[in-house]
């Protein structure tokens, strides 16, 4: 597939989406430790627009430094789990967005 | 042409549980890439994305194996007329359900990507004939 050049932030998006996804699949007390490194990956990449000029960061990006910042227990496996599950649900909405303003041309 | 093939798979009771959606949307097919798990290192995704669904009220106990001789018709299909095509089984079922807007009665269950190949690629190795077949000694008397 062609693919367009995309934005930073486009390609951020992607990356995110990527973990979101990942992380749902490492759910469940063995593999917690493989979706909390994805988490924890994701506040990483929140700060990244503090190094690049022009990026803005997302939503989820925030959400997850939110998460992780507020709780010294996050990794604990049911908190993990609702979490990421929330991330899910929140990334899900994000792309029923962006493709309804692609498909009303906004 | 593909999905023709495919619907004319052999099917237990013929069912026929399957149903088709085709995704041709460059921005939506680059979203269902990043969220689904099975597409692996650095699988591109070709132009053309199928959606194999179950509709569960054509549901029975072989519908896996329906399902999986439709794909397999359509794998041959286009491999037939010189197209590029591979399943996708990993990814979250109820996430795709939602952002594909699909019917309530329709389960997505595979995703084949299609497109033309931009190389030959060798077929992975098999295990030998022999190592998949169990022999029966004849008794003597």
């Amino acid at each position: 597939m062609d693919e367009r050049k995309k934005s930073a932030d486009e390609y951020l998006f992607e990356i995110t989406s990527f973990l979101i996804s990942s992380a749902k699949r490492c759910l469940g007390p063995e593999y917690m430790y493989g979706a909390g490194r994805l988490v924890q990956t994701m506040n990483l990449l929140s700060h990244l627009p503090e190094y690049i000029p022009g990026l803005n960061g997302n939503s989820l990006l925030t959400k997850a430094s939110t998460f992780l910042e507020t709780d010294q227990h996050w990794w604990h496996t049911e908190k993990l789990s609702k979490f990421i599950n929330e991330m899910s649900e929140a990334l899900l909405e994000e792309m029923k967005k962006k493709l309804s303003e692609k498909s009303n041309g906004s | 042409m593909l999905l023709e093939a495919a619907r004319w798979a052999p099917s237990a009771g013929n069912a026929q549980p399957w149903e088709f959606m085709v995704i041709s949307d460059d921005e939506q097919i680059q979203y269902l890439k990043t969220v689904m798990t099975g597409v692996m290192g650095n699988m591109k995704l070709g132009p053309v994305l199928i959606c194999m669904c179950v509709n569960r009220d054509k549901k029975s106990a072989w519908t896996g194996y329906d399902m999986g001789c439709a794909l397999q018709n359509i794998l041959l299909t286009a491999h037939s007329l010189g197209l590029g095509a591979c399943a996708i089984g990993g990814f979250d079922e109820q996430f795709i359900w939602s952002l594909l807007g699909l019917p309530q009665n329709l389960s997505p269950c595979l995703f084949v990507t299609v497109g033309y190949p931009e190389k030959e690629v060798p077929a992975p190795p098999r295990r030998k004939l022999e190592e998949v077949i169990l022999k029966v000694e004849k008794r003597n008397g």
